[in-house]
């Protein structure tokens, strides 16, 4: 799949199609999902009304980590087999994995105000998704900064290489240490413990952020690779 | 095995240029005395406050005091045409790239070990126990030097490389920094500093295991 997408002006036909069919399932699911996470679920027993930040913040770190392993999956086709669009890939998922990153920590950031006391704190969960938003920047900067395009993809994909050593610490970070972030509810051995209410929006906020990241992508996608050939034609022009 | 005069060439070659170069040197130890130095005109002389954050300050001090040192661990040889020339000898890239960093470790991260006491003393710490903290530094920085090593191949010929060594290597660092700091402030409160300190090897060792092999690969394609 992944020879026969190679090719840009076929990637370019298919990417046409299935960005509107992207867009319309993220509107499918966002606008239900809405409807559940904030007027038709039930606030926590302990919680309260603050529960609902949960619909935007967990979803949000999922696809923060989801965004970076697939960049680092991007980064191998990069490196191994050379594949010019996993390169336009793994540069175009980085701003929306970077920005989901970002939403992470600042609802994370109004939940445990309320109830935890404070803004922040230095808990393990916490310092590794930061460490994730900042890996993200870096990539970006970096990818940015040489004058030769192919370079800067290079040393990016062997930088995701690297950084992918924080993924686990992020996702197993509750269970190795005694962290005051909650531990996991739903990807859980055993089943979600998470009521099935509260689950419905769940899922739907996170197909919601699921589709963003691949339309936002999809998007960015195109619009690289025709600065990738605006770039070739005005060096030919040069010549 | 193979190449293995080679390895011990580029390691004599590296300690020979770097010994020439001393100012260099000379210069990061300087950077280090002045980060130490700030900190008290910051936040005042009290002793027991100082000495409470002497340890943090004695590893914030290596990670900013080492940046602008790694960050030159490659330019020499890629002006002068030699990282062509390493590129192509019959030896793992990898095991190059190891032997260069021991030798960088030796002019880079062994003499800010040999300076901490220095640093300690300026910040009020009873030296008792403090070859822990020496030791951990030593660990650290090897650690520390790796991941610059990895991010000098990354950021050759960057524009701004300054500035992204320092957003690379800094998070990439954060474990060397926890454990290192952990197990010289046990060192220093006179606690057991075992746990921390082996968990400060272990991620050195995690990073012996991978970053040569990742440098390597970031080299070659860098030459291309």
């Amino acid at each position: 799949m992944f020879d026969y997408l190679a090719n840009p002006a076929r990637f370019q036909r298919i990417a046409a199609i299935a960005t509107p069919i992207v867009w319309a399932g993220f509107a499918l699911t966002l606008l239900p999902g809405l409807y559940f996470a904030f007027l038709s679920s039930p606030a926590d027993y302990q919680q309260g009304e603050t529960v609902r930040i949960m619909y935007i913040h967990v979803p949000s770190a999922w696809m923060a980590l989801f965004g970076y392993t697939a960049m680092a999956l991007m980064a191998i086709f990069t490196l191994v087999w050379k594949h010019p669009l996993a390169d336009i890939a793994a540069r175009s998922m980085a701003l929306p994995g970077a920005a989901f990153a970002f939403i992470t920590l600042i609802t994370g950031s109004l939940w445990g105000r309320p109830m935890w006391g404070t803004w922040w704190v230095w808990d393990a969960r916490l310092t590794s998704m930061l460490i994730l938003l900042f890996l993200y920047i870096g990539y970006m900067i970096l990818v940015d900064s040489f004058d030769r395009y192919e370079r800067g993809s290079k040393s990016g994909a062997v930088l995701l290489l690297i950084g992918v050593i924080n993924i686990p610490i992020i996702k197993f970070s509750v269970d190795w240490w005694n962290t005051l972030h909650q531990g996991a509810s739903v990807f859980r051995r055993g089943g979600p413990t998470i009521d099935p209410s509260m689950l419905l929006p769940l899922g739907l906020m996170a197909l919601a952020a699921m589709f963003w990241f691949a339309g936002i992508t999809l998007m960015r996608m195109k619009t690289m690779l025709g600065e990738r050939r605006l770039a070739a034609m005005m060096a030919k022009q040069e010549r | 095995m193979i190449g293995l005069p080679a390895l011990i060439a580029v390691f004599k070659r590296d300690l020979l240029l770097g010994w020439r170069g001393i100012g260099d040197i000379m210069a990061g130890l300087m950077f280090y005395a002045i980060i130490a130095a700030l900190v008290p005109l910051a936040i005042g002389p009290d002793p027991a406050v100082l000495q409470s954050m002497a340890t943090a300050i004695i590893w914030i001090g290596l990670l900013i005091a080492t940046l602008p040192q790694m960050e030159k661990l490659f330019t020499r040889d890629a002006m002068e045409g030699v990282l062509d020339h390493l590129i192509m000898i019959p030896a793992p890239l990898a095991m190059i790239v190891l032997a260069k960093v021991i030798a960088a470790w030796m002019l880079i991260g062994l003499p800010m070990t040999l300076f901490a006491p220095l640093l300690g003393l300026m910040l009020g710490l009873d030296l008792s126990g403090f070859g822990l903290v020496m030791l951990a530094l030593a660990v650290g920085s090897f650690g520390l030097l790796l991941i610059g090593t990895l991010s000098a191949s990354l950021t050759l010929g960057a524009r701004r490389s300054g500035v992204l060594m320092a957003i690379l290597v800094l998070p990439l660092a954060m474990p060397i920094l926890i454990f290192g700091t952990a197990a010289s402030q046990a060192a220093v409160n006179g606690v057991s500093a075992g746990e921390p300190l082996q968990l400060l090897c272990g991620i050195t060792l995690v990073f012996v295991a991978i970053t040569p092999f990742l440098t390597a690969l970031s080299l070659r394609y860098g030459q291309e």
